[in-house]
């Protein structure tokens, strides 16, 4: 007979095994399951199995707080056997036990998942060391096409120590989550998968231009950026979730999305809720190095005729 | 009562020739200002509901002592929230009331119907002589009626509606106020002042139209007088935009039949002065730590329109610039031409009760194949209160050379749809490479 000590929610905390039909539960040292509940009786409940039909069996030994099932307010009679249904969990003071069947069958194994070979690899420290090689490069040449001539590049490397930084404390804080889980800590896992999200994340805002000189006006590159951020950031909060965690995958979906959703908020808000009136035009004079212009020129001729047409939002407003 | 204002004349005359003595040529100034000093009032605009003055102008008697006439801008709040302000003349301690009838927004004109007639200054009809001495009258700062001497110098260079330059102090409240010859005739309305004794005048023969227009007006309307004022100032209100409309397609057919002359800029070739009007103007900075050299010329029409405190139209500029970049890698060059060119604003001020916000189109066009490829933005807004008027915004930056770009833009405020595209048509096609 197995005796789990389970939280309200059900979660198993602690296990204890008893080679034995007949278990006494309470607070003295004579009981076969000593539990240190100042609202429990020294000897409080008796558990037992009737061998023949494999039932369980509890008595309450006249508590003064009684035995109750969770969920219910059903309270266990004192001094008689009570069957009790497979699953049902009790109260006994503060404590939450179930009593388990060794033959109660059990889920099968989950399966890995296919990523797995490549999560594992996630968690290398050579990963840590290229993707800050990278970010620091993409920093770099960022500031440097920002100003190619400014002395103080290497000020720009500043940003780069602060998102190592945030690479560790987010690590650090899925160990944390992980041992009071009794989980697993993968620091180096997570503060990886938030360094590459960041190198990948880097790499889209340089790629911005170039799309949305070509692409942009099939879809504004803003309305992509928020698209691929909120991407980012939940796929990112999902994997660690679900790996460090082993959080169920709705239950990952559901919070990586809400986490996603907050980075993207602001600008959202911006989208959603512009100013009443911008006494500026918003137009767009994104322009990128010739190499990178892939889209074709209209002549002079069909752009006036663009001109023209673009009136006729004001027709259709009055 | 025409004996009581000849009484009053007398009188002056007589404290003025008692005070200075009598010497020939001297005292031009005060002979005038006694002369016709009758016929100018100060107009002050009331708030209604708080009863206190708002703000104030100048005005004067005209055509047979029944109109009274101003500056627009001077009235501007009346005609547009008559029920929020009106216009008052203190006459020997009466207030009388004035409408206003005809507006000329162009010109910065206006013409009141006062209920008390009064004398009529006579309008001069020919043409001064450069130097000729004149007289501005008009209430400064609220301070009292004053007098300034000042000299006539004929219509200021670069401005595309007339302007008479006045070299005179004139002041803020002197606004409206006539400025006369030596026998006391009208040659301008006091309008705007540079500062410094560079004052500016509308010429008196737009005052004098306006005065045809605004008769033609009163005797055409077969409606009793005071029939509904609302329904007057919401006719005026309407021709505002009509006004301007035609002011700026004037000027815009003008220059679309006119050549435009060609002229270099650094590598470039653009548009010069394609408007006799035109103020033009250049600039050029080479900035040794970025090792960026911009060079830009442009020109305008210097003056806007005046609508209201929070409206100014009618305003048509363009400008050119080049762009080179010394050891600047491609990419950077052309996200530093981003940041550069994105910056651009109308230049009239126009508020969210005026116009709606812009909307864009964005473009790659190109002049032929392969000739001139420029990244090219065309932006427009409507006024929300006057049909068919909008604000045209356009900005195009050549996208093949590597190290050097040109930029074209222009902007046209309150231009027809049909005005700005014939403008566009022509602009777009003249900007070219060495």
């Amino acid at each position: 007979m197995i005796i789990e000590i389970v939280s309200k929610t059900g979660r198993s905390m602690e296990l204890h095994a008893f080679h034995k039909n007949r278990v006494s539960i309470g607070r003295a040292y004579s009981n076969d399951l000593i539990l240190q509940d100042p609202y429990m009786e020294a000897e409080h409940l008796e558990v037992f199995l009737e061998a023949d039909s494999g039932c369980l069996y509890v008595q309450d030994r006249g508590s003064v707080n009684g035995t109750h099932v969770l969920g219910s307010n059903k309270e266990i009679a004192a001094d008689i056997p009570v069957t009790l249904k497979p699953g049902e969990i009790l109260s006994l003071g503060k404590t939450h036990i179930r009593v388990v069947d060794e033959k109660q069958s059990i889920p099968s194994a989950l399966k890995l998942s296919a990523l797995e070979p490549l999560f594992t690899r996630l968690g290398n420290w050579w990963l840590t060391v290229v993707a800050i090689v990278i970010l620091t490069g993409q920093t770099l040449l960022t500031a440097y096409w920002q100003n190619p001539h400014s002395e103080k590049l290497l000020r720009e490397l500043v940003p780069v120590v602060f998102l190592v930084l945030l690479a560790v404390c987010y690590g650090t804080v899925w160990v944390m989550a992980a041992r009071l889980n009794k989980g697993e800590g993968r620091f180096l896992f997570n503060a990886n998968l938030l360094l590459l999200m960041l190198v990948v994340d880097t790499t889209f805002q340089m790629l911005k231009p170039v799309y949305q000189y070509n692409l942009g006006w099939l879809f504004s590159g803003k309305y992509l950026m928020m698209l691929l951020v909120f991407i980012i950031t939940s796929l990112m909060f999902y994997i660690s979730l679900t790996q460090t965690l082993n959080a169920r995958r709705w239950l990952a979906v559901g919070f990586a999305s809400i986490v996603g959703f907050l980075f993207v908020l602001n600008d959202l808000t911006k989208v959603l809720f512009p100013p009443d009136f911008r006494q500026a035009p918003s137009y767009d004079m994104t322009l990128v190095a010739p190499p990178y212009q892939f889209r074709k020129p209209v002549s002079e001729e069909k752009f006036l005729l663009n001109v023209e047409d673009s009136y006729e939002v004001y027709d259709q407003q009055e | 009562m025409k004996c009581l204002l000849v009484a009053g004349a007398l009188l002056n005359l007589c404290w003025a020739s008692e005070t200075v003595p009598f010497d020939g040529g001297a005292g031009q100034a005060e002979k005038t200002f006694a002369e016709f000093g009758s016929s100018i009032y100060q107009v002050r605009i009331i708030n209604i509901k708080s009863q206190n003055l708002n703000s104030s102008g100048s005005g004067f008697y005209v055509a047979e002592g029944q109109l009274f006439a101003t500056n627009y801008h001077v009235v501007s709040s009346v005609v547009l929230e008559p029920e929020e302000y009106k216009a008052v003349v203190e006459m020997e301690g009466n207030k009388v009331e004035l409408d206003v009838v005809a507006i000329d927004v162009v010109n910065d004109l206006a013409l009141l119907r006062i209920p008390v007639s009064g004398t009529a200054l006579k309008l001069r009809d020919s043409i001064p002589a450069k130097g000729e001495k004149m007289f501005s009258i008009g209430n400064p700062h609220n301070i009292g009626m004053t007098i300034v001497e000042g000299n006539y110098n004929g219509l200021a260079d670069d401005y595309v509606f007339d302007r008479i330059h006045f070299s005179g102090a004139l002041n803020p409240g002197m606004s409206g106020g006539p400025t006369l010859d030596d026998r006391g005739r009208v040659v301008g309305i006091n309008v705007q002042t540079a500062g410094n004794q560079v004052g500016f005048l509308v010429p008196v023969e737009k005052l004098a139209e306006l005065i045809t227009l605004a008769k033609e007006a009163v005797s055409d309307t077969t409606e009793p007088e005071n029939a509904s004022n609302t329904n007057v100032y919401k006719q005026l209100q309407l021709g505002i935009g009509e006004q301007i409309l035609n002011a700026t397609a004037q000027l815009i057919d003008e220059m679309d039949a006119s050549e435009w002359p060609q002229e270099e800029l650094a590598e470039g070739m653009v548009v010069g002065r394609i408007h006799p009007g035109f103020h033009c103007w250049g600039q050029s900075n080479t900035n040794d730590k970025d090792k960026i050299t911009t060079v830009t010329k442009g020109c305008n029409s210097r003056q806007s329109i005046f609508v209201s405190r929070e409206l100014s139209s009618g305003y048509l500029e363009y400008e050119y610039q080049f762009m080179t970049a010394e050891k600047w890698p491609e990419s950077a060059f052309y996200k530093y031409a981003s940041r550069e060119f994105s910056r651009g604003r109308p230049p009239n001020r126009a508020g969210e009760d005026d116009v709606e916000n812009f909307s864009c189109i964005n473009d790659v066009i190109e002049r032929g194949p392969g000739v001139l490829e420029r990244k090219a933005a065309y932006c427009s807004r409507p006024y929300k209160k006057y049909p068919g008027m909008y604000d045209v915004f356009y900005m195009a930056v050549s996208t093949q050379e590597g190290d050097r770009m040109l930029m074209e833009h222009f902007c046209l405020a309150g231009v027809s749809q049909e005005k700005a595209n014939v403008f566009l048509g022509k602009f777009i096609s003249r900007m070219e490479w060495q």
